[in-house]
């Protein structure tokens, strides 16, 4: 590449914290003209602190010495004095333009999205006359393609959708006109088939605008699929960069190959899962029929909002069965009917020919028979006690019989059971990573001898690598003991790892119920397929474009 | 938060992202006293308050004249080397008077700190953890009883119990024990939501243990920080209920009234005033750095969760 | 207008209503009947027969109650026993002078406060934070009377730059009132001022760590604008939540401050009539001071909610 054509080059960039930590230590690349770049990273991998110590946006109170040389447009921006530039220009435009990971928090709850556009007008000069200021602020949002730019103007953040308020950053982002535009986790807090319009947006405004950008997340698929190259960061440091097409078939970094590992295709046909027609013939553990779970209204003169409407689902014991579906499908309220947390409205579930109901004197059975797997492991366990104590409450709970001495012995052979070593038994949560906690609450509900087990998005809160280990416990567990387990998620590579069947579900309701492979290879629901379509992806199988 | 983007789940402020004195796992002693090294607030506090409990304790013994022992011929004697802060208007010595105030200024606090706990924690705990009618009977409740500005309380508890410690001790159980009841039922709350709550029911605990084993010991440590800051506010109030003239009554002594009795003699005998208010702003303020760095820690706690 | 509105206002109706009736019993609870402690040795017969018949003791105690309460609500708040002079009337010269001093020590205090807690947070850690929080714990151990027995020390005593007691009214001498006044109003400045800068700090730290904050500035608004504007403008209702509650305390230390200085407003005048046991000013008085905490708790809430876009929503939604 010849010098011209580099927007961005970062040379040598080194953070280092007033703790003595060096999130970024020694971050070299270049971004070509018209480029997207993908940088890639777990968790601590250093990956945001060198987006925001390039662009001069540490957080509030932290105080870090920022050196190396960072030049946008042939420019280079003063690092040298330690402390990052603040808001950096080339020209008249902005060096970047920045798009956050959580756009509801990235906007100010006191003002409205008009208010919002001013500032950013008045920071870069650009408040202009009056007489058509209006008008440009409503062409800024309707460049982001906004519906109803007017409304939105003059709504507040909290007014908004996930999507719309994400458009509305990135609209904040170009009025600096800015020369590179960073996006650090743009999508992470959207769901798929809105992330997926999300970044679809961000392509076309680069090539409108002929912008360079670059994007942060923690998916190698993501990645691959939206960005010509990709940087691999692991403990502060590149360890691998190149094309996408080259890093996702031959990986030279063991990190790099660990990573690709662990990242689940869903389309990926080696993935192919043989039925066993032995679980098969079983009659279902648990089943559901017709469950409905309405909320009353919040207002008066609003009708109560029906969260689950009629769903049937069985599990068998042996098998996985995935319930699938965005934020607000209804499949949360769903888990915790199933939990007997959640009144039902109508229909019933059943276990072991007794009704699951909310009735405090039914607990005790119905929690040695289901037990839950947590979303978040990090607030899942108790941190005032030590994990063993956790585990021998289960204990002392569900098998009553067992003396002090046996039910430490026991709390030991479970930790066995999900990898972890004995000596944790005297930990607290704090001193666990993760994944680690995530197999303490798995052992904690073994404790109680459930027959079935309700895992509600038990890999959303843990790095790539972490999620496949976890669920290749999980599904080790279902087979060795014969579980039954609900998988409730949104993450298709999830299910594809370890489901046997799926249930799809939208606004409350089953849109399509198949077996794994079914689903993936031939979906008939029309929101399934939008679904499938937008989860990153370098195998598709099949493509639904044309025919929708 | 996930723990997807190092910027968020890694806490930069605090290395590592845990807390080495509200993580219970290392509340070994040579951490705790690391943990003091790095808030020195909480340190220099202890280091006025260790002493002053001691006075007070010892107080009877400490004292070089008998506090109410009066020395005709010394009224309003300044400083000298018999009576090192001087002597008051009815020549009593005013350090072995300021000696035995310190049983009130360590007794008030206590006493007050347990009452209000023991109407506080009660009301809040339930109102958090039942939440419903309960709880909106009882935050009305509190809300009211808030809306009490303490001296006024005072004025219409003397109208009707006359002067003295009971008034005291009454007014400020009255002014306080509502702020702990919410910041209980308010704690309680934060911790019912947390997750590890409910995972509790789902391993089928019963109500009882939940409240002891899991919503107590985690929901207590904001109630310590405003009880620590209370105590210190209560000295304040005694002193000033005390200088109306509507608390400790002479013979007895405390150092609002010690001060109260000097600023009649404001330009005659400044050691009068000087002495006492030192006095209370020392141990004010200690109190007051004791609570901030307790409130310090917690911060730091709520950034970790 | 909307449930929250209506149910903050109806709070305060109920915490108005219930110190009615707290402070009406005061004087049913006095020690001995309230006649005899009135009169005292002056308890004739006669008199007391016609001030049961005057005060209608003779009848149940919530037709006295609400006696009373239509008497209050139409203007009458008795008579003073110790100067013979109407409540009202003495309510209406001395009230005004408490608020003036109340106000001008606020005032004073949010002139340090927020400039210096807005200071203190953008500069979080520094040496400027430290001296300033640690400034404000040092102010807030200060008693009222302490700091008002050194200013008179002081600037009364030894420099005799301002009178140590005495009073002239704003109407009569602005300057005068304003030279007597000066010290009443810097020692209750004095003791609010710590805990309000720590209020805003804290206010501030809370919004400076959103992340609308880092947007503001990846936008490329200017720092001061950032901390001013972005944060400032958030930090104001949780800030004003805290000085709606200080009243209390300021009110109590406007009693004690009128008490050191000899200022002539109403604590110190409900003060004496305590000593005095004059109960009809000692009544009056704590609740006129209760209701003017309580609405101004109210306004100050009701104010907060609507300043929040998310809370006012739901205040326009549900109209």
């Amino acid at each position: 590449m010849t010098e011209t054509d580099v927007t961005l080059r970062v040379a040598d960039l080194r953070v280092d914290l007033a703790s003595g930590a060096q999130p970024v230590e020694g971050v070299s690349f270049d971004v070509r003209q018209g480029e997207m770049l993908g940088i890639v990273g777990e968790s601590g991998s250093g990956k945001s602190m060198t987006l925001r110590a390039m662009s001069g946006l540490l957080p509030h109170g932290v105080r870090a010495t920022v050196t190396g040389s960072v030049t946008v447009a042939g420019t280079e921006l003063a690092t040298a004095s330690g402390r990052p530039p603040r808001h950096p220009r080339v020209g008249d435009r902005a060096a970047f333009g920045y798009v956050f990971q959580e756009p509801l928090a990235a906007l100010n709850p006191g003002f409205t999205i008009r208010r919002h556009l001013l500032e950013a007008l008045r920071a870069h000069g650009r408040l202009g006359d009056r007489s058509d200021r209006h008008d440009r602020l409503v062409a800024a949002l309707a460049d982001v393609r906004l519906p109803e730019p007017e409304r939105v103007l003059r709504s507040h953040p909290h007014e908004l959708s996930g999507g719309m308020r994400q458009r509305v950053v990135i609209a904040l982002a170009l009025i600096g006109r800015p020369h590179v535009l960073l996006a650090d986790e743009p999508t992470t807090a959207l769901d798929v088939t809105v992330a997926a319009e999300v970044l679809d947006l961000v392509q076309t405004l680069q090539r409108e605008h002929s912008l360079t950008s670059v994007l942060v997340s923690h998916d190698l698929s993501l990645v691959a699929q939206r960005c010509d190259r990709v940087l691999v960061m692991y403990g502060g440091e590149i360890v691998e960069s190149g094309a996408a097409a080259d890093l996702m078939t031959s990986p030279q970094h063991p990190y790099t190959q660990r990573l690709l590992e662990a990242t689940v295709d869903p389309f990926d046909p080696e993935l192919r899962r043989t039925p066993d027609p032995e679980v098969e013939s079983r009659a279902p553990l648990m089943t559901a029929g017709g469950v409905t779970v309405t909320y009353p209204a919040r207002r008066r003169r609003q009708d109560p909002v029906v969260a689950v409407d009629g769903v049937d689902v069985a599990v068998r014991a042996g098998e996985v069965v995935a319930v699938v579906g965005e934020s607000g499908s209804g499949k949360s309220s769903m888990a915790k009917a199933l939990a007997g947390m959640q009144p039902v409205d109508d229909g019933d579930v059943r276990l072991g020919g007794r009704t699951v109901t909310t009735d405090r004197r039914d607990r005790t059975w119905l929690t040695g028979e289901v037990q839950m797997v947590f979303q978040d492991p990090y607030s899942a366990l108790n941190p005032r006690m030590p994990v063993g104590t956790a585990i021998q409450r289960s204990l002392a709970i569900h098998q009553p019989a067992l003396d002090a001495a046996s039910r430490r012995e026991e709390a030991r052979r479970l930790l066995d059971d999900v990898g972890l070593p004995r000596s944790f038994e005297d930990r607290y949560p704090v001193e666990l990573s993760g994944g680690q906690r995530q197999r303490v609450v798995v052992a904690r509900a073994l404790a109680a001898q459930p027959r079935v087990l309700l895992a509600d998005e038990p890999t959303s809160a843990l790095d790539v690598s972490v999620q496949a280990q976890l669920l290749a416990l999980l599904r080790d567990l279902v087979d060795r003991r014969d579980l039954g387990m609900l998988l409730i998620t949104h993450d298709f590579a999830a299910v594809r790892a370890i489901a046997d069947r799926v249930v799809v579900m939208s606004r409350g309701r089953i849109v399509e119920a198949a077996p794994i492979d079914d689903l993936i290879t031939t979906p008939t629901d029309p929101y399934t397929r939008r679904l499938l379509d937008a989860v990153p992806s370098a195998r598709r199988t099949h493509t639904t474009q044309e025919s929708t | 938060m996930t723990a997807l983007d190092p910027t968020t789940a890694a806490d930069p402020l605090s290395p590592g992202g845990v807390d080495p004195v509200l993580d219970p796992a290392s509340a070994r002693p040579q951490r705790v006293w690391r943990q003091l090294h790095r808030n020195p607030k909480t340190l220099v506090g202890l280091l006025v308050l260790v002493p002053t409990v001691l006075v007070a304790i010892l107080a009877p013994w400490l004292t070089p004249y008998p506090y109410d022992q009066v020395y005709v011929g010394e009224v309003l004697g300044a400083p000298d080397a018999d009576h090192l802060l001087g002597t008051d208007l009815n020549g009593r010595d005013l350090l072995s008077r300021l000696i035995m105030g310190t049983r009130v200024v360590v007794g008030i606090p206590l006493v007050v700190g347990l009452l209000t706990l023991l109407i506080g924690v009660p009301v809040g705990l339930l109102a958090g953890y039942l939440r419903g009618p309960f709880d909106a009977v009882a935050m009305r409740v509190v809300d009211i009883f808030l809306s009490f500005p303490w001296l006024l309380v005072a004025l219409g508890l003397a109208s009707v119990l006359g002067a003295g410690l009971s008034t005291v001790v009454v007014t400020l159980v009255v002014v306080y024990w509502p702020q702990v009841a919410r910041v209980t039922r308010n704690s309680v709350i934060a911790v019912t939501e947390a997750e590890y709550v409910k995972a509790a029911a789902a391993i089928g605990e019963s109500r009882t243990s939940i409240v002891l084993r899991y919503v107590l010991r985690n929901a207590y440590f904001p109630v310590l920080v405003l009880l620590s800051s209370m105590m210190a506010f209560s000295i304040l109030n005694e002193a000033g209920i005390s200088f109306l003239g509507f608390g400790i009554q002479s013979p007895d002594t405390s150092w609002g009234l010690e001060l109260a009795a000097g600023s009649t003699y404001l330009s005659a005998a400044p050691h009068l005033v000087v002495f006492p208010g030192i006095a209370i702003v020392v141990v004010v303020l200690g109190m007051n750095l004791f609570a901030d760095g307790l409130g310090d820690l917690l911060s730091r706690q709520g950034r970790n969760r | 207008m909307t449930t929250a509105v209506i149910r903050r206002l109806g709070v305060g109706l109920l915490t108005l209503w219930v110190v009615s009736v707290l402070v009406f019993l005061i004087i049913h609870n006095l020690p001995g009947d309230p006649i005899s402690v009135l009169l005292r040795q002056y308890a004739t017969p006669e008199t007391r027969a016609a001030l049961e018949a005057l005060w209608g003791l003779d009848k149940p105690l919530t037709e006295q109650y609400l006696a009373w309460l239509g008497n209050l609500l139409t203007g009458d708040f008795g008579v003073s026993i110790s100067s013979n002079l109407p409540v009202g009337q003495i309510l209406a010269e001395r009230l005004p002078r408490t608020l003036l001093l109340m106000t001008g020590g606020l005032l004073l205090a949010l002139l340090v406060a927020i400039p210096g807690g807005m200071l203190a947070a953008s500069r979080r850690g520094s040496a400027v934070d430290h001296g300033l929080t640690t400034g404000s714990l040092v102010l807030q151990a200060q008693p009222e009377f302490w700091i008002g027995s050194l200013l008179v020390l002081t600037f009364g005593v030894t420099l005799a730059w301002f009178p140590t007691s005495g009073y002239v009214d704003l109407a009569d001498d602005p300057v005068g009132w304003l030279r007597h006044s000066v010290m009443p109003m810097l020692t209750i400045a004095v003791v609010t001022t710590g805990l309000l800068l720590r209020t805003v700090r804290a206010s501030m730290l809370t919004e400076l760590q959103q992340d609308h904050i880092l947007l503001a500035r990846s936008n490329g608004v200017r720092p001061w604008r950032v901390i001013g504007w972005h944060a400032g403008r958030n930090a104001v209702a949780p800030t004003l939540t805290v000085v709606g509650l200080q009243v209390g305390i300021l009110m109590s230390g406007a009693v004690i401050t009128e008490r050191v200085f000899g200022y002539p407003g109403m604590g110190l005048t409900l003060v004496n009539a305590l000593i005095s046991r004059d109960y009809p000013v000692v009544q009056s008085g704590i609740l006129v001071f209760a209701a003017l905490f309580i609405v101004t708790n109210t306004v100050v809430d009701v104010v907060s909610m609507w300043l929040d876009p998310r809370t006012r929503a739901t205040l326009q939604g549900a109209r």
